[in-house]
Order: structure tokens, then sequence, then C-alpha cells
């Protein structure tokens, strides 16, 4: 009664074609959409004038995945009278007359920070941003306490316009805001998917280096609990808000200024130290820089300048238990000349998720700048301006689904 | 062991548990199962809670799914369905499978033509299925993940409908994506 069925691989023979697609509807080519990373979604856009339709809908954005739309990151702006600073997002898009791969023009930046229906005052407040996975950990004063300054947390999801207050970590006040880092887990595609974890990882005092305790929040239970950090052994790390990290299959992955990476489970249950992977040449006399670990089309990368050359930058890949080099960045041809006397001032702030493209920032005025591995060129995107933006810069992939319950702050 | 899906089975398991009968869409082929198989689908349950107390002899009859088709379905239900909760008899249902022998019938269950495949994806979603709806929609989305759009419209028998300025337009666009 069906036609033909002949494996995919196989033509149907001298049967008519089946033409199954009139079997699904468009419901069930939903259900599979969803189900495909961003990249293939992007690609299948070309299918046909019902497929672009159904991927381009906004109201089926909630259920496909989306790629890299920019970046979030605290700065001022001149213009607005918010005390000038305040929560920005940026386009990883280049701006129009330097269009990517024929990316349409001029769009509306897709978040704008100063719509969101956060509190008044919110943003004036705002110390601390974290990102992971579509959703932001913003960290800001309380906003009644005199003299004696309390912080708290707040999750956003700038796509949907919700927001939700953590209640209160037992290290909140002002000491504790000087030697303490967080970081959010969150991964949409999980089963228990609006579920999200709060890592405080609170150093023994401003100036020591060990960090021996971290309280976690779950979302499911709404308890912090405190664990003892399992890296500690002996030495330590120091953490900033500036260390680059990832929460990828479960696991957060950082990298502290101490030639390791750390990890550990999101119930703070497993901790792992991993050498960082280095040049052949380096030998710990001048120390290597912290490096940048990300996530790009599906893979863990880190990436590095080798001690003794600061215009490279080494890329490698996580695969079988081992880093594996990839291939090597020339600084000089993401900056475009240089000028020796000034030093270089470049860092990663990004790896796209779907693309080889690693997103820098570059330079006294702050230009960011996209670099396309495969090409081998940098394109500027735009330019930030002088001390206009506070580190730490965050790649930002937008997650539509409504996942947060609004309990919003008294 | 619950009754199997043939059509000549009759009357209860041996362990006396309730079962009941489903009927294919051009009434050819009756299978009796498990209760607990049966209700893994939320349209069997919705037309068992409406036809109440009158709970047919006759079967529930599904329109929509046909007999080989509804084979396998069952196949799936029987597999994935909870163990009996009554312990009474001497001969208990099979315990509850451990969750990577599941797997394992999953991956085999998957490894049909397209053709089945489809009908499988269609019945699931018509029965409301979750487990097997995930499964089949899984299954078809890793197969078509890296493909072309060629490809897509090869494989599922879609027509394009755009125009050549819209093709080039959509492609310039997502060229990064190929």
């Amino acid at each position: 009664m069906e036609g033909a069925e002949g494996s995919e691989a196989d033509d149907s023979g001298g049967r008519e074609p089946v033409s199954a697609a009139s079997r699904l509807t468009d419901d069930l080519v939903l259900q599979i959409l969803s189900r495909l990373p961003a990249r293939s979604l992007h690609r299948f856009r070309c299918v046909s004038r019902h497929w672009r339709d159904l991927i381009c809908d906004p109201e089926h954005r909630a259920r496909m995945a989306q790629t890299l739309a920019g970046f979030m990151y605290i700065g001022w702006s001149r213009y607005d009278d918010n005390n000038g600073r305040s929560l920005r997002f940026t386009s990883s898009r280049a701006t129009p007359g330097g269009g990517i791969g024929g990316e349409a023009a001029a769009s509306p930046p897709l978040i704008d920070p100063l719509a969101l229906s956060l509190p008044p005052g919110f943003h004036q407040r705002l110390f601390r941003i974290q990102c992971c996975n579509g959703l932001l950990l913003l960290c800001a004063w309380a906003p009644s306490s005199r003299g004696a300054f309390k912080f708290n947390y707040t999750v956003c999801n700038p796509a949907t316009d919700e927001w939700t207050t953590v209640p209160d970590s037992l290290v909140s006040d002002t000491a504790a805001a000087g030697c303490t880092t967080a970081r959010l887990a969150f991964d949409p595609s999980s089963p228990s998917s609006s579920a999200y974890r709060i890592f405080q990882f609170q150093n023994d005092g401003p100036r020591t280096r060990v960090s021996p305790k971290v309280w976690i929040y779950s979302s499911e239970t709404g308890v912090w609990t405190c664990r003892e950090c399992g890296w500690a052994d002996g030495a330590g790390v120091v953490l900033r808000d500036e260390t680059s990290g990832v929460f990828f299959r479960g696991k957060l992955h950082l990298c502290p200024s101490e030639p390791v990476i750390v990890s550990v489970d999101r119930d703070g249950e497993k901790w792992w130290t991993t050498p960082k992977p280095a040049d052949p040449g380096d030998d710990g006399f001048l120390g290597a820089p912290p490096g940048f670990i990300g996530v790009s089309q599906g893979r863990l990368l880190f990436l590095n300048t080798p001690e003794y050359n600061h215009t490279k930058m080494r890329v490698w890949e996580r695969g079988s238990g081992l880093w594996v080099p990839k291939r090597s960045i020339d600084l000089e041809k993401v900056i475009g000349g240089w000028d020796y006397r000034f030093g270089l001032k470049c860092s990663v702030v990004g790896i796209h998720p779907d693309r080889s493209m690693v997103y820098f920032l570059e330079g006294k005025d702050n230009r960011l700048v996209l670099y396309a591995m495969d090409d081998g060129d940098g394109e500027t995107i735009c330019e930030l301006g002088y001390k206009n933006c506070y580190l730490p810069f965050l790649p930002y992939v937008p997650v539509f689904a409504r996942s947060l319950t609004g309990r919003a702050a008294a | 062991m619950a009754a199997a899906a043939d059509s000549s089975g009759d009357g209860g398991t041996s362990s006396g548990e309730k079962t009941i009968v489903l009927v294919s869409s051009d009434n050819s082929a009756r299978f009796e199962v498990r209760e607990a198989a049966a209700l893994l689908s939320q349209t069997v349950r919705r037309m068992i809670d409406e036809a109440g107390a009158d709970a047919s002899g006759d079967g529930i009859t599904l329109p929509d799914v046909d007999a080989k088709t509804l084979a396998k379905v069952l196949e799936y239900c029987n597999k994935h369905a909870p163990a009996s909760s009554s312990s009474s008899a001497a001969e208990a249902a099979p315990p509850a499978e451990g969750e990577e022998d599941l797997e394992r019938f999953d991956r085999e269950f998957v490894r049909v033509d397209m053709g089945t495949l489809y009908s499988l994806v269609t019945a699931a979603s018509y029965l409301k299925i979750e487990g097997l709806l995930n499964l089949t929609c899984q299954t078809i989305a890793d197969m078509i993940k890296g493909k072309t759009p060629e490809q897509i419209r090869k494989t599922l028998g879609i027509t394009s409908e755009f125009t050549p300025e819209e093709e080039d337009e959509v492609r310039r666009e997502n060229a990064w994506a190929f």
C-alpha cells in the first residue's frame, strides 16, 4: 500500500518514488527539525520554500537550535542617562559594508538589554555577568542596603525577557564579592532542559590563591549547597571573572592562570585537573597566558599563545582523552599591522559554535575582530571604543524556549 | 510473556493480566496486548476512557494504522511497557528491562527501510507514544543531519518550489552552512 520500500541509499527502481513528505505533517517535520544542530538548520532552509518558512518562522524559534548571535558584556554608553553603565549586546555579524558570507545586512540587534523588564536601576547596580548557552547570570548589588552592601544573583534569558532572582547564598557581602567568582551551568538540550546550576567559587581571602569551597545552587531544589573544592591539591587555583570557561556535556571546564585546566561535573561531585596543552618550546619560565577554552562544532577547543611567541595562537582540539594540535593562527593577520612599541593587546573572546571562526578583542579601542580559520583572514566587526567595555566579553547563543519562572525581586 | 502480536491469539495471558485488543485500520488484523503496553499510547488511553464500562470485547479499532505498522508499533510497546504490578502469578510478566538492553533494542528497532520509518513516525504521532515518537524523529534527524538540500529533497520527495532567484538568495545567505 505504500510505495517504494528501498532503503534510503538505493533508488526506488521502477516503482513510483515515495512522496514521503506528504505523509509527514508540519508538526512531524518540526519535531525532526528541532533535533538538528544549527548548521544543518541553516543549510536546510535551502531545501524548499516550505521548509524555509517553517525554519524561519518566529513561532518555531523556541524549538530550533540557534547559532551565535553576538556578545554580552557590561559596558558604558555615552548617550543614555543610565549613569552610563549597563548590560550591553553587540552582534557578531559585521556591520553593513563588511558583510560576512552574504548575511542579510543591517537589521536591528537581536537583543536590546535596556528594553528588558529588569527592575529600575538594575543596570547601574550590575557588576558581574556570566553567560551559558543562552542564559545570563547577573550579579548586582542589592538595592536597599546602605553600609552593608550585599549582592545577589539574577538569572535572565534576554531572548524571552524572563528573569528570576536566586535566593541569597551565605556568601553575599562586600568582602565576599571581592574574592568570589561565579559560573552558570545550563544546557537547554539536556533532558532536564530548564534546570541550571550556579557555581560560586569562594577564595579564602582577597590575596590568597586557594579556592577551598564552592557553593552550588540548583534551580531544581532552590537550595545552595557547600562543597569542598576538589582541585585544591596543594597549590589550588586562582579563578577570576575573566577566567575562560565553558559548560559542555555536563561538565564545567575552566582555564585558571596555572598550567592546568580544571573541570567539575554539574553536581560538584567529580573534580578533574588536566595539564594545559603547550607548545613544545614552552618551559614554564615566562609563564603562558591562561588561554581560552570553548566549544565549536561539537568539540572542545583550547587556544593559547606559546610562551615565547605571542604573535601566534595555537588551537588544540580535545579528542579521545588528548589535546591534539589542530592549527596555528597568525595574530598579525588578525590585527593587520601592529606597532611593536605598544605591545600586542589581543585576546580571544569567543569561538563560533558552528563555524571555524574565532573572535578577538584587539587594541586600545577594543576592536572586535572575526578571524575565519579556513581563510586565514581577519575582519573587523565593530569598534567598541576605549574603556567602553569590561571583560568578560561573552559569546551569546539565544534560547527562545521559555524556561524560567519569573519570580521577581521584591 | 505477554500475548504475542498474532491475530490468532485469544483469551488473557496465563498470569490473568488484563489485555486489550487493538484492531488495524483495514480490520485485517487483531492484536491482543497487555494493558500496560497498550496504555503507552495516550490515544488508546483516551479511547478506552471514552468507551468507559463498555470496554469492548470487540477491540479498539485504530483507523489510521495499518496491520504491518501496528504489529511493529506493538513490538515497541511490549518491550517498553512497565513490568506488571501484579506479582501473584507464578509466570510473572517480564521484569523491567535494563536500560542498556532497551537501548540496544531501540537501535535495532529503527533499522528499517524509509517507508517503514515514515509509517512508524506517523503512527507514533497519531497514537501519541512519546518514546517511539522521540526515537523515530531522532532517527530521521540523524539520517538527514549531514545531507545537502538536494539529498533531502530526493530522500523525502520534496519539490523546492523556489524560483531561481529565491534559491540563489537563500543559498547565499546560508552559504556558510554548506
